[in-house]
């Protein structure tokens, strides 16, 4: 006898990058996860392993302890209060506990066009009906505003940002997100900054979404700016307290609190000094970036990337097909996200990482510029 | 303010909030609660577990797993569902979540379509309830009572749905908060028969599976039949057995298409659980160091104790629970006639913490009136001055 699984789960699959990440067990070399390849500092490390060895591992309050929602609040200068921050199990899970707490089935919901694959999966879950708003690939994937203008209505309940964008690496600037924040105003809706990587910016920091629009609630972490992705640390913030009392009953009914060693690791690193580790991790990053596109100009010239304007991720237009690019890179042993993964208008574009250690990175490399460059002699030949 | 989802309107912070916010407040003020509403085990976790973790963090062992987690702990938990149930799993069987709570809700997305009907014995843990409203479903209550030991029958759960529509998941809990409730293997097998005949899917929550007293045994309802294993989700943690509430780690075991759509829900909602953690739970299920059982008749002494303390007090009865660390006391002669005109369990908690400084849950947040849990997640000496407080608060009621 077979119980069948809930309708919501119609067109739900596992996350493309989970997939891979699944498939890439072996000698593959791994550009396609989004996450920094380093190790966790040490003074975290040193940290969590005393107080596992020493402390002891309870329940904490639901929305986090208080020492760590204090160092948060300092991180985002008091704009928000302790009040207004839910710690979750990463920030996957403050997003999914956001769109619970405020999707109806049937509401709309925009995400941007390439974004982040997991924000469409999860608006699904909740019953909620995902609309696209384009970046334009001809203009350096910036907002177009028309077609933002066209899609947000009074049905939109709330409009996803991710800033820095994840797959592109890119800012938006003031003036989109005013823009945005405007847009949102008449049509009251609600807007969801993902700032996952706002600690990994190489140009100057963006203001935080807090700072432009007062129906905001941030999600954020550690994960990348502290290369933490396995301690499993994220929060949901809004300067309007209100915002994250159902979040926090959301994120209670899903999994209770964030690990407690994880959440008293995380008050060390969102303390100054924990803060300041973060650019030896940036060092690194700018160090591979450099190398990176060094090595693209040096071998294959003409290739065409979006500039990036924070780390890690390089944003290739590979010129057809992004998906048949990507297997035949993985046949060949090096793991890259199709751009179409993310939206159909990245298509023939592919995300690949630079957060990891020089010498595999150096030998990805050599596999796809010799793929890249058959790529683009097949096209000549045609 | 942009309005909520109907889902979270609906869903209302724990009834038990009030009360341990006060208990919260009067401790930080300097006041002496003694605490019986606490829901872990008052232990440290055993020292293997911990050298483990610290090995993990040490190693560098610190970053995204695969969502359903890593292979030696699957591994690890399809060894414990053999060794400990009898029960055959493959790794696919298999997934780990930050919580057996997060175990449960993953299970009820991915099964439950608005309106689908889910089936919970009353008294339930407080969770349920809300899990299944987050999820559109409707929870429905089957009422037991101390004279059926607060276990459901066979027939209760016939004639409860056939006044149903869309009855999808019975909610079994095994041994139960917070009840401490056992059921046999005959109950089981029983209830099971209802649950293939309408296909029923079960969630059966044993996550106090370690904690029986007096010679009772714990029975999955999955390892009676093949036909009930394949119809039957377990539902497991550490947290309970191993004192381990604080690293969050849950894991359940089904039928492969079931485990598969809670896995990619998972994938999305929490990516994958802490990483430290996962090493550290191999260790938990794999070396035995006998500190579970050290603990575990730790409880049985002070479940004793307890016993013997609320039932000398005039106009309370107890059960004696067979299972996990909550007794159910029932106090409602003291709710009917009393001076001070309180009339509810949760006016009766207030009243008691306010003026006896003993902190308890009461009854409704269960589902139940007239009742109030004592958890014995405490010691001895703090269970014996807390009966003291509780009894001299209730005789304040008659005077």
């Amino acid at each position: 006898m077979l119980i069948s699984p809930a309708s919501r789960m119609a067109g739900v699959q596992k996350s493309i990058i989970r997939q891979i990440f699944e498939a890439a067990q072996g000698k593959a070399i791994n550009l396609g996860l989004g996450e920094i390849q380093f190790d966790t500092p040490l003074i975290i490390r040193e940290l969590a392993a005393k107080v596992a060895g020493t402390e002891n591992c309870r329940y904490t309050l639901n929305a986090g302890t208080l020492e760590l929602r204090r160092q948060i609040a300092a991180y985002y200068e008091q704009k928000v209060n302790v009040e207004g921050i839910c710690v979750t199990c990463g920030a996957a899970e403050a997003l999914h506990s956001c769109f619970t707490s405020y999707v109806n089935p049937g509401d709309e919901v925009m995400i941007a066009d390439p974004t982040f694959l997991a924000y469409e999966a999860s608006i699904r879950i909740n019953g909620g009906t995902v609309v696209r708003y384009r970046l334009d690939p001809e203009h350096d994937f910036a907002l177009d505003r028309e077609d933002f203008r066209s899609k947000i209505s009074s049905k939109t309940k709330i409009v996803m940002i991710c800033n820095p964008s994840n797959p592109l690496s890119k800012c938006l600037s003031i003036e989109e997100l005013e823009f945005m924040a405007e847009e949102c105003r008449k049509h009251g809706s609600l807007i969801i900054s993902d700032e996952i990587y706002r600690e990994l910016t190489y140009i100057e920091r963006q203001p935080s979404m807090l700072d432009i629009y007062d129906d905001t609630i941030i999600v954020s972490g550690i994960s990348k700016s502290h290369c933490m992705t396995g301690w499993r640390i994220g929060w949901a913030a809004s300067s309007n307290a209100d915002y994250i009392k159902t979040i926090v009953v959301a994120h209670q009914y899903q999994s209770t609190c964030a690990p407690y060693i994880s959440q008293r690791a995380a008050e060390l690193a969102m303390s100054e000094k924990g803060l300041a580790t973060i650019s030896e991790i940036k060092s690194q990053l700018v160090a591979n970036r450099d190398f990176i596109i060094s090595y693209f100009q040096k071998n294959l010239p003409e290739l065409e990337y979006l500039k990036p304007d924070a780390a890690p991720y390089l944003f290739i237009n590979v010129k057809g097909c992004d998906k048949e690019f990507s297997r035949k890179a993985a046949a060949e042993g090096v793991i890259v996200i199709p751009g179409s993964a993310f939206g159909p208008g990245s298509t023939g574009w592919i995300r690949i990482s630079y957060a990891l250690n020089r010498e595999l990175l150096s030998r990805a490399l050599t596999i796809l510029v010799k793929l890249l460059t058959q790529v683009s002699q097949l096209r000549f030949e045609l | 303010m942009i309005r909520l989802s109907h889902r979270a309107r609906d869903v209302k912070p724990s009834p038990t909030l009030e009360v341990s916010a006060l208990a919260k407040q009067m401790t930080k003020a300097g006041i002496e609660v003694i605490n019986f509403g606490v829901g872990e085990p008052d232990f440290n976790t055993p020292e293997i577990i911990k050298a483990a973790a610290k090995k993990a963090i040490d190693d560098n062992f610190t970053r995204y797993t695969p969502s359903a987690g890593i292979p030696e702990l699957k591994q690890a938990i399809v060894n414990k569902f053999k060794r400990d149930n009898g029960l055959d799993y493959k790794p696919e069987n298999i997934l780990v979540s930050p919580g057996a709570k997060a175990s449960l809700i993953n299970v009820l997305m991915a099964v439950c379509d608005p309106r689908d009907e889910v089936i919970i014995p009353s008294p339930y843990w407080v969770s349920y309830t809300s899990q299944v409203w987050l999820c559109d479903a409707h929870p429905v209550f089957i009422e037991t009572s101390a004279e059926n030991s607060f276990k459901i029958t066979a027939e209760q759960l016939e004639k409860t749905l056939m006044d149903l529509s869309n009855p999808k998941v019975l909610i079994l809990n095994s041994p139960n908060n917070p009840t401490g409730a056992v059921y046999t293997r005959e109950e089981l097998a029983a209830i099971g028969e209802v649950c293939l005949k309408n296909e029923i899917l079960i969630l059966s929550d044993e996550i106090y599976e370690r904690l029986v007293y007096d010679g009772a045994q714990h029975i999955s309802i999955a390892s009676l039949s093949e036909e009930l294993k394949e119809i039957t989700i377990v539902v497991n943690g550490v947290s309970k057995a191993f004192a381990m509430t604080g690293w969050r780690l849950g894991y359940m075991a089904g039928a492969k298409h079931i485990i598969q759509k809670a896995a990619e829900i998972q994938s999305h909602t929490t990516s994958c659980v802490n990483s430290i953690t996962q090493k550290a739970c191999i260790v938990a299920l794999e070396e035995e160091d006998g500190s579970v059982e050290r603990m575990r008749q730790e409880f049985s002494r002070r479940r004793e104790f307890m016993v013997e303390g609320l039932s000398a007090i005039e106009g309370v009865k107890c059960l004696k629970p067979e299972g996990a660390f909550y007794i159910m006391a029932d106090v409602s002669s003291y709710l009917t006639e009393n001076s001070l005109g309180i009339n509810t369990s949760q006016e009766l908690c207030k009243y008691l913490l306010q003026n006896y400084r003993v902190a308890l849950v009461a009854g409704i947040a269960f589902g139940v009136e007239g009742y109030v849990r004592f958890s014995y997640a405490n010691s001895v000496d703090n269970i014996r001055k807390g009966i003291e407080l509780f009894a001299a608060g209730l005789q304040s009621l008659r005077q």
